[in-house]
């Protein structure tokens, strides 16, 4: 669905990827970590055409997303972090939008505007910043487009909307959709995300399935401070030390923590190089 | 075809409350002095019809630059509805396309039938509360559709100058003319001191003095002469919007995110 291949892309002269490799096949929802300034929106802009790289290759949906071919544009729905909206009635955008989108399904739309309890006879510009994200998000779900990328997508909404976001984004996934979620927001993704990309200095230092994680290294919660060869990382946490450890055999039956994952990725990323095979 | 029509609904559905706005303003600027005038008896008793036509052309050039002027700084390069415009998915002509028949000519034609659909309202209002009226903005007058042609070569200037510049696209664009005008008069000044050397004086020392009765008597010159003006008028009518649309085309294509400001 996507491949990127020795991507070269600069801010000036300032480089943020160098020879960036990226593949991601159809069918699951990536989630996309990194700290402040790793590039993760200028690489969601990068995969959408809306940024263009100084050398290497990309294929989107099999197109160069540079050339910003309408057939590839009308199967990618973005919603930003930062966006707009006119001021006009749901029915009236539904009106000048949904025919730039084939796939668009109403039954759908409708359900997941219900699912987000708008009211749908509101100005679409009068509905708060967390409506609004709402409204785009059930109107990307339902334009059944190949690739969802989401940048940042639980920012502004409450708390039972993070659990409706979650059951709805998860429900709205099939074999031929990608959803590509980037975000800072760890705990709101926690069992929606899977595979995790993570992105740090312009480099793709960790892309693995939770499962493969799972196999290979044990996140746990230790009450003493953790020795050994097998630690990869552990931080102090209320009640004792979130752990990281190698964990090949299955010795260790846990799930694994996200955020603590990532923060043992970026703290030694040479134990994650490539991922988790 | 498909897409450029819901780009033009599109966009007339989200300027529809500015262009309610706009002739709403022009609307009141007609009709309020002129029944100032009526009350205090002062209204014209005959008047050609220059004052609305003379409107027509002061709204649709001045008015229109600046709507073709804004319109990409709206969405192209604004940061907020920048990522709508790049990733709609139409092709970059079409865009483009879209926003000429928009600008170009809907909003003249637009204009032309609410101007003269204001002054028959006017001037219906004139004829029955005081008794006076001047005529109706002609349609037909040859001068109309004169200026009309003239718009439409001549924003296609300010479309290159909207996609061109990020930000304050009107100011910068008349700004460029001015210096693009002042640099070709000195380049035409000098070709011209050249060209026709033999009935120039001095040129730089006293200024320029053309010997006009050798000059006009002069076959080649006035043959030059005529070349000259239809160059020009080739470069005004056949050339100018073409090169605007084409570079205007490319910046359209090219445009990228952090180009937004």
């Amino acid at each position: 669905m996507i491949t990127l291949n020795n991507l070269h892309f600069s801010y000036g002269k300032k480089p943020l990827f160098t020879d960036l490799k990226l593949d991601v096949p159809s069918g699951n929802i990536y989630g996309l970590l990194g700290m402040n300034g790793a590039g993760k929106t200028t690489l969601l802009k990068l995969i959408a055409g809306q940024l263009f790289r100084k050398s290497g290759e990309a294929q989107v949906l099999g197109f160069d997303p540079v050339k910003r071919h309408p057939a590839m544009l009308s199967d990618i729905f973005y919603l930003p972090e930062e966006f707009y909206l006119p001021n006009m009635s749901i029915a009236t955008y539904l009106k000048l939008n949904v025919p730039f989108y084939p796939k668009f399904d109403q039954n759908a739309f409708d359900r997941y505007i219900s699912e987000f309890a708008l009211d749908t006879s509101q100005k679409i510009s009068d509905f708060s910043y967390g409506q609004k994200k709402k409204f785009l998000l059930s109107f990307g779900l339902a334009s059944n487009t190949s690739l969802l990328i989401l940048d940042e997508p639980t920012n502004g909404l409450d708390i039972p909307s993070k659990t409706q976001f979650r059951r709805t984004v998860a429900s709205a996934l099939t074999e031929e959709r990608t959803f590509i979620i980037s975000t800072h927001q760890v705990r709101d993704m926690e069992n929606l995300i899977d595979p995790i990309i993570i992105l740090h200095d312009g480099v793709i230092i960790f892309n693995a399935s939770l499962e493969d994680v799972s196999e290979s290294i044990a996140t746990t919660l230790e009450l003493d401070e953790p020795q050994g060869a097998d630690v990869i990382y552990s931080e102090k946490v209320p009640g004792g030390y979130s752990v990281v450890r190698k964990d090949p055999d299955g010795t260790f039956d846990s799930g694994v923590d996200l955020e603590t994952l990532f923060n043992a990725v970026i703290a030694s990323p040479n134990s994650f190089k490539g991922g988790v095979k | 075809m498909r897409n450029i029509l819901l780009l033009l609904k599109k966009q007339v559905y989200e300027d529809k409350k500015g262009l309610i706005i706009y002739a709403s303003v022009v609307f009141g600027l007609i009709l309020i002095p002129n029944l100032v005038m009526g009350f205090f008896g002062k209204l014209p008793s005959s008047q050609d019809d220059m004052g609305y036509l003379g409107l027509f052309g002061n709204l649709l050039f001045a008015g229109g630059f600046i709507m073709v002027s804004i319109t990409y700084a709206q969405e192209m390069y604004s940061k907020v509805k920048q990522h709508a415009w790049l990733m709609l998915p139409v092709h970059a002509h079409e865009k483009l396309i879209a926003k000429v028949i928009y600008h170009a000519i809907i909003y003249p034609l637009v204009l032309l039938i609410f101007i003269f659909a204001s002054s028959v309202i006017i001037e219906g209002l004139n004829a029955v509360l005081f008794s006076s009226s001047t005529p109706f903005l002609d349609m037909t007058d040859l001068a109309v559709w004169k200026m009309i042609l003239n718009y439409l070569i001549l924003q296609s200037v300010f479309l290159l100058g909207a996609t061109y510049f990020k930000s304050a696209n009107f100011v910068k664009t008349v700004l460029s003319v001015m210096v693009v005008s002042i640099v070709l008069s000195i380049i035409l000044a000098l070709i011209a001191r050249v060209v026709y050397a033999p009935y120039a004086q001095v040129m730089f020392h006293g200024g320029i003095s053309i010997d006009e009765t050798t000059f006009i008597m002069n076959t080649n010159a006035m043959n030059l002469l005529e070349t000259y003006e239809v160059i020009g008028k080739t470069i005004y009518w056949a050339l100018l919007a073409p090169f605007c649309l084409v570079v205007s085309y490319f910046r359209i294509r090219e445009v990228e995110a952090k180009d937004a400001v």
